[in-house]
């Protein structure tokens, strides 16, 4: 039972292993049963962190400062449960899109083993408890998302994938040379013998600072956000929904537990006042950006970069009620991910059922593929705020209320309409009528699994207090 | 004059590291862009083994090194992966800059 914990990542990787040697019907078989066995590793791990508490886990009975240490707590319950979710969901909708998709035969059984290693690589960073293993795991990740963004082969999207590759990668070099400076001035990457050190002086600043920086371009908080709209629009949608649910998250993760656990003193600074200014200025451009995209896919990837901006929005606010904070960006988090999910598979659905995702083409695409808008609209719904259960944004809304800060209260509240606004736009186009009513749906399985991932989002939103108890503890 | 060698080798590093980052930034060649991240990363590797030898007297610290192979590792796959995409991009669009072949990416969307 402890060893669900290393589980989480030997599972994915020794499928993807297998995935790479066999072909055809049984690697689609072996790739959903790969994801089955992850999701099932996650459930063992997330009842262990709820009956016994945060679990700790020193790889090869080894322990830090020398050995590698794992950990299970409340913080990386919802990126897990997250990924396993999500995971499971883009399995099966990868075997119909595949399987429909002329000519993407090859393109399938490369998706698998990429994909779980993805998987493996993104469960790692959620229990990696050291800098260094989080530099690896994060590099790991990015290999292997931009070997799915550039998966369809065409020029713009092989275009795309290298720009995030460089990108990414020079700000992991930034992110190595942070590691250095705090291995060179405390002798320990261990997340909780640095937060006991309480890093402070030049050097380990300067080495947070750029950790921060290499994480923020990482996770394409404004103005570092140019290689994500390209990226994640171009890629085939099960790619396009892993890349914007899960691996924009593991850098915020990142983000999180280096400004939380390990040196809580810089929330005080004027670096929370900045990181709140770029997630202000993320969540109004990025929305403003995703109202004017002339294609649907676009608009899903433009209104990501503004979502990012929510994580760090209420950073001024973490020196009172840091548990608060964390317990509302987890929630954002979940939230985010499914809808961003379910809007990206609706999008591919409804683009396969019309012929392409241009806005001012989808016109009968409410007639012909009912569920796939139904999953766009859901997850829109969910984005701006309207969860009949109370969504993120409300419980944001509250805290920023409550502690005095209306102009983040009108932040959220702008991007809020505006998330509305272009949710509504999607859907307009896609609910008008046309005359002669062409061939049914042809993508009502891809639709249905969008719609699950939607209706997750519905229903996290009445049990997220019972959650977030956990995520507090 | 007697400056510690640890200390230009730290020099070095920064040095290295800036230039990388300066030419990743600044030149539009992918290969150069390349090669720029090789020695931006060559950079932070020599600044991790200088951490790990502070003072002559004690024997190294081997932690680092382990990190700089580990480092190595991560570095070759990256240029290998960029540059698998920057040739495809070459023969597709016979451009050798990001800007040019996203150019040549949106023509070629637009005829299709």
């Amino acid at each position: 039972m402890r060893h669900c914990v290393v589980l989480l990542l030997l599972v994915p990787f020794a499928f993807s292993l297998l995935t790479c040697l066999i072909r055809g019907r049984w690697q689609t078989v072996f790739g959903l049963l790969a994801s089955a066995a992850t999701a099932a590793t996650f459930v063992f791990a997330a009842c262990l962190i709820v009956s016994d508490g945060p679990q700790e886990y020193p790889l090869g009975g080894w322990w830090p400062p020398l050995g590698l240490r794992l950990q299970l707590d409340g913080l990386s319950l919802l990126p897990l449960g997250l990924t396993a979710v999500v995971g499971l969901g883009v399995s099966i909708y990868a075997v119909g899109y595949f399987q429909r998709e002329r000519g993407l035969r090859s393109e399938a059984q490369i998706f698998w083993p990429l994909w779980l290693l993805l998987w493996g690589g993104l469960n790692g960073v959620f229990v990696s408890a050291d800098v260094f293993n989080l530099y690896l795991l994060l590099e790991f990740t990015l290999l292997a998302a931009v070997a799915l963004a550039a998966l369809e082969g065409t020029a713009i999207a092989q275009v795309a994938a290298l720009r995030y590759l460089l990108s990414a990668s020079g700000a992991a070099v930034l992110y190595l040379i942070g590691v250095g400076l705090l291995y060179g001035t405390y002798s320990t990457v261990d997340l909780s013998l640095l937060a006991a050190a309480a890093p402070s002086g030049t050097a380990a600043t300067a080495g947070l600072v750029l950790m921060t920086l290499a994480l923020l371009l990482k996770c394409a908080l404004f103005p570092f956000h140019f290689w994500l709209p390209p990226a994640h629009s171009s890629a085939p949608a099960p790619v396009s929904a892993v890349l914007s649910a899960l691996v924009v998250k593991a850098a915020v993760y990142v983000v999180f537990r280096l400004w939380f656990e390990v040196q809580p003193a810089l929330l005080a600074g004027v670096g929370a006042t900045a990181l709140s200014a770029l997630g202000a200025a993320a969540i109004l451009w990025g929305s403003w950006a995703a109202l004017r995209q002339p294609r649907l896919k676009l608009v899903v990837a433009y209104s990501t970069v503004a979502q990012i901006g929510y994580f760090f929005l209420l950073f001024p606010l973490a020196r009172e009620v840091p548990g608060d904070v964390i317990a509302a960006a987890s929630y954002h988090l979940a939230s985010h991910g499914l809808a961003k999910a379910a809007m990206f598979l609706g999008a591919g659905a409804l683009a396969h059922t019309v012929g392409t995702d241009v806005l001012s083409q989808l016109r009968g695409g409410l007639r012909r593929a009912p569920l796939a808008v139904a999953a766009v609209f859901i997850g829109g719904a969910a984005l701006a705020g309207a969860l009949p259960g109370g969504g993120a944004k409300g419980k944001m809304l509250e805290l920023t209320h409550q502690h005095g800060h209306p102009w983040l209260t009108m932040v959220i509240v702008a991007g809020l309409i505006l998330a509305a606004a272009y949710t509504f736009r999607c859907v307009w186009w896609a609910g008008r009528w046309t005359g002669s009513d062409a061939n049914g749906d042809s993508s009502r399985g891809l639709g249905a699994v969008a719609l699950a991932l939607g209706l997750a989002a519905v229903a996290l939103s009445f049990f997220s207090d019972e959650v977030l108890q956990h995520v507090k503890a | 004059m007697n400056v510690p060698q640890v200390v230009l080798f730290q020099v070095l590093a920064f040095l290295l590291i800036a230039a990388g980052f300066h030419a990743l930034l600044r030149r539009a060649h992918l290969l150069r862009k390349i090669v720029a991240l090789n020695i931006m990363s060559s950079g932070a590797f020599l600044l991790l083994v200088c951490f790990a030898r502070r003072d002559a007297t004690v024997s190294p610290d081997p932690v680092p090194h382990a990190m700089v192979l580990t480092g190595i590792v991560v570095g070759i796959s990256v240029s290998a992966l960029a540059m698998v995409l920057a040739r495809r991009i070459y023969r597709r669009t016979g451009a050798s800059t990001l800007a040019e072949a996203a150019e040549a990416a949106r023509r070629e969307e637009g005829s299709s």
